[in-house]
């Protein structure tokens, strides 16, 4: 067998693994970087992001500021000395991926143009007009394609991670064409595999965003970190959850309710539109019980009402809105206001990294939304998402260079005994002869239900409880999955039946960690406990894994300059 | 369900490890107003025939996936419309022009490679510190390439291409698209670099201007027109070389 | 050293495509006519380059040959020929104001503009060769 000489191996080909690929081989000469991805890298979900990238940008704007915003934001739950790093490099980041030729739309002196965003005090989101996530995407992976130590292994899909004498040292892969599992080893490995809003029915999230990498580093006895806080984006299309970037409110767009108003103005008198998404998300589920909203096939929505933006503006900042809008809903934002609805979006919460995106396993890193470092703290601000991809990415493509060329390579022959267990393991349960056994739409149907009905905007305790009881229900129904594809090449069924399993471990960690946070904060809003709890609960989350209920336990926020204070909009 | 319409979908199936040659089979599917080619797909494989592999993820026409022959055309599948064919047969196949792997799903190594070949990064003689900031470019200069920039890479083009199926050294539309997206970019100076491949006979001139590739292309790159302006360019450079030796250009 | 895709035995099925596939579709039918239309437009040119060289042969042989020209076979060519040299035309015009950008100072001329243009121009100097061909000029 061929082994691969890899220093570091990155799993995920979006936004933070190819920037981490990118930065690892830039970092040093020799490094060689294996780069795997259940899908080719330009299917990644960061390409569907749409709104913009934020940065200190102009002269009218300071760090401090940036970081303020991301900090009121989080709901104070933000490590303040993460956020000071990440608002310092983002400028950096965002010009070095202007030079390798992101198309970021531009002002007629030539620079680039930016933005207002919700949260943001001063306008300092970048944009590629509204396809942000698309171009930043396929920049770097084009980019990536200048250097051949990247190696890429494209749909091959990593099943665990392997651990060994407590120091990471590759990962087992299932190649998906021929359907061999394989060991990969390296000296380090960086976990960029996205999210997990699949665990919710309606989501802006592709079918992708199982949460993979969150379950497996759960699985290796990482902690997942603030996993409570699901952030709600205010405007997804009814039913199918399609994304309608907060650009378009940037830009000008109100939320009209059944009475013709712009409703916002009684919760978020100040910045209306461009308040907080956790905010804004409630709002809706008030003018909902008030009995102001819309009703229709997918259930109740208001209007996001672009009309009075014009034709021009609308095709010059925000053309695949219409695009999207005039596709799925059959209808023209020009002429007529669009439905929408809050719809799960991000994770703040993730596997649990520090500000070199360091997990608590030597050699195992993690960026983008996988890693919880955490930037985000209680709630994101839209446009950070994709500037914290490349300023972590970044950093974990250097530390883990850093670290790796230290190392010796692992011993290929203990490699292979993780692969053939892996290989067994997974024989067995999903091509054993079994009897009866369920398919996975059932299972993952209700694990979305429950998840919806218990974590969703709003949560209280018996709901919580609920769900909390389901869980390992819904895991023992999963020993008992049945897949009807037993073959070897391409074998999509088992890649969804391994999803699932991910997917579960998931959502066992959101929903302990919301039942144990008695307070509301940022976007975890508890009908129980309405207030934040600063005395109590200015802590971040750490869900472990047991071989039971995950066990939670908590640790510092780090405050430098700001105190925490009302958060007011 | 909200209704009991039915719609027929014949599927294009291989196992490799099974079969020799495709076969067909056949479903019976809700059909729902609101309903593209993907959501039936799921539903047959969610409900009915766990064994059909196919290739999706964002569902909403940007992440290049899906791509899919619809009764004989190119599409995406994520946003192609039950209700456009109802109560008409659907028939699905893998993209025209490639190797079928599986199913539904088709080699794509090949289309890798070409993206690949034409060196589509940003190639300059020198670069500008970061800290000087950005390179400036105005909205006239970005308009030249920007509508070359999005391509999904979702492979249509090729499918659409008669040029492509027999001979498939041909570097492709979408390649050659992005070839020139790079060679108009105003911060570009790797014209010269690139031209050994793209105007190579495999390249440019391989193309004989169907213009199909631009007809089938979801989002409006155009490849067909990227592919004779840079036809176009190539051929001045080259009178301009004769007439003026020496004279150093992009 | 690398797991890369060529390192596997993939088997894959390639679907053949038949000699006569650009007669099942009508739009890749119409890119051979306009493929074809070349052919006839080259005849064209090397009869009428033929005319002309006649010309040197004096009046007889040059009147001779003008007569053969009326036969009902030849008029059929040309009638052909005509419709796919208008074929080629129309399909020319229409495509090449995407694909030369027309620049009238800063502002760029639609394609839509560009392609009138030319078919204004050609009508234009259609009208002048008709008229100074039947005297009027």
């Amino acid at each position: 067998m061929n082994v691969p000489r890899h220093d570091i191996l990155i799993i995920g080909g979006g936004g933070a693994g190819l920037r981490a690929a990118i930065a690892a081989v830039e970092a040093d000469p020799k490094v060689e970087v294996g780069l795997v991805s259940k899908v080719y890298p330009m299917r990644s979900h960061t390409v569907s992001a749409e709104g913009g990238a934020a940065g200190v940008m102009r002269e009218d704007d300071n760090f401090d500021s940036h970081a303020y915003d991301t900090i009121k934001g989080s709901d104070f739950l933000a490590d303040q000395d993460v956020v000071e790093t990440f608002v310092s490099e983002a400028p950096g980041e965002l010009i070095q991926l202007e030079h390798w030729g992101c198309p970021w739309s531009r002002d007629p002196d030539g620079r680039v143009s930016v933005r207002a965003f919700g949260g943001m005090t001063v306008k300092r989101t970048i944009h590629a007009s509204d396809k942000t996530g698309f171009h930043m995407l396929h920049a770097l992976f084009q980019t990536s394609l200048k250097y051949d130590r990247i190696h890429r292994y494209d749909e091959w899909f990593v099943t665990s991670l392997i651990i060994d004498e407590g120091k990471a040292c590759g990962v087992t892969a299932l190649n998906l064409r021929s359907g061999q599992m394989e060991a990969i080893p390296a000296k380090a490995v960086i976990v960029c595999t996205g999210g997990g809003g699949r665990i919710f029915p309606f989501t802006t999230n592709a079918a992708i965003k199982t949460g993979d990498g969150m379950a497996m580093a759960y699985k290796a006895g990482v902690p997942l970190k603030d996993m409570e806080f699901v952030q709600y984006h205010p405007t997804g299309l009814p039913g199918t959850g399609i994304l309608m970037t907060e650009a378009s409110r940037g830009e000008g767009g109100y939320l009209i309710n059944t009475e013709g108003e712009r409703y916002l103005k009684d919760y978020l008198p100040g910045k209306m539109e461009l308040g907080p998404r956790d905010m804004v998300s409630r709002a809706f589920v008030h003018e909902e019980r008030a009995g102001r909203v819309f009703q229709g096939k997918y259930g109740s929505y208001v209007h996001l009402d672009l009309r009075h933006l014009g034709e021009e503006k609308i095709d010059e900042k925000i053309p695949f809105v219409r695009e999207l809008t005039r596709n799925y809903v059959g209808i023209d934002p020009v002429h007529e206001p669009v439905p929408v609805r809050p719809v799960v979006h991000y994770m703040m919460g993730g596997v649990d990294t520090d500000v070199n995106a360091k997990t608590p396993i030597e050699g195992l890193y993690s960026a983008g939304e996988t890693a919880c470092a955490t930037i985000n703290g209680a709630n994101r601000l839209g446009s950070n998402s994709l500037t914290e991809c490349l300023v972590f990415g970044a950093r974990a493509g250097r530390s883990a260079t850093e670290f790796a060329l230290e190392q010796e390579a692992p011993s290929y022959a203990a490699l292979e005994n993780f692969a053939r267990d892996e290989r067994n393991k997974i024989r067995d349960k999903f091509f054993g002869d079994k009897d009866g056994g369920e398919r996975i739409v059932a299972i993952r149907t209700d694990l979305q239900k429950t998840m919806e009905a218990g974590a969703g905007i709003y949560r209280i305790e018996e709901e919580l409880k609920k769900t909390c009881e389901e869980l390992p229900k819904l895991k023992e129904r999963y020993e008992n999955v049945r897949i009807e594809d037993r073959s070897e090449v391409f074998n999509t069924e088992l890649i969804a039946a391994l999803e699932l399993g991910n997917m579960l471990d998931v959502a066992e960690a959101v929903a302990h960690s919301a039942l144990l946070r008695k307070e509301s904060r940022g976007s975890h809003s508890r009908s129980d406990y309405e207030e934040r709890d600063d005395e109590n609960f200015l802590k971040h989350s750490l869900a472990y894994r047991t071989d039971g209920d995950p066990r939670i336990e908590y640790s510092d926020v780090t405050i430098t300059k700001w105190q925490p204070e009302e958060r007011k909009y | 369900m909200s209704s009991d319409k039915m719609i027929t979908f014949k599927v294009l199936r291989f196992r490799p490890e099974e079969q020799d040659e495709p076969s067909e089979d056949t479903y019976q599917v809700p059909f729902e107003e609101d309903w593209v080619v993907l959501d039936a797909l799921n539903h047959i494989k969610d409900q009915m025939d766990g064994t059909l592999s196919y290739r999706w993820s964002c569902r909403m026409g940007v992440c290049g996936s899906c791509g899919m022959m619809v009764n004989g055309e190119p599409k995406l599948t994520c946003s192609t419309f039950l209700r456009d064919y109802y109560p008409g047969e659907m028939l699905i196949e893998p993209l025209a022009n490639f190797p079928i792997v599986r199913d539904l799903v088709i080699d794509m190594d090949d289309f890798m490679d070409k993206l690949k070949a034409v060196k589509p990064w940003i190639i300059r003689e020198e670069e500008q510190p970061v800290e000087e900031g950005e390179y400036l470019q105005t909205p006239e200069q970005l308009s030249e390439f920007k509508q070359f920039s999005s391509c999904i890479n979702c492979m249509l083009c090729y499918s659409a291409c008669p040029v492509y199926g027999p001979e498939s050294d041909f570097i492709g539309p979408a390649a050659l698209a992005l070839a020139h997206r790079y060679n108009a970019d105003s911060r570009d100076q790797g014209m010269e670099e690139r031209r050994e491949i793209f105007a190579s006979e495999e390249g440019i001139w391989n193309c004989t201007f169907v213009g199909e590739c631009s007809v089938v292309c979801p989002k409006h790159v155009d490849p067909a027109v990227a592919i004779q302006r840079t036809k176009v360019e190539t051929t001045q450079g080259w009178f301009q070389s004769l007439l003026m030796p020496g004279g150093k250009k992009k | 050293m690398n797991l890369h895709h060529e390192d596997y035995q993939h088997k894959v099925y390639i679907r053949r495509k038949s000699p006569t596939w650009w007669l099942r579709n009508i739009k890749y039918f119409m890119f051979m006519m306009r493929e074809l239309s070349s052919a006839f437009i080259g005849a064209f040119l090397l009869l009428f380059l033929y005319e002309l060289f006649l010309i040197s042969k004096g009046e007889a042989v040059f009147n001779q040959f003008q007569t053969s020209l009326r036969s009902p076979a030849f008029i059929v060519f040309y009638v052909i020929a005509l419709i796919f040299a208008l074929y080629h035309t129309v399909t020319w015009f229409g495509v090449v104001g995407r694909i030369q950008q027309v620049k009238v100072g800063k502002t760029k001329v639609p394609p839509s503009l560009v392609t009138a243009s030319a078919f204004a121009g050609w009508i234009v100097v259609s009208i002048a060769i008709g008229l100074f061909f039947f005297g009027v000029i």
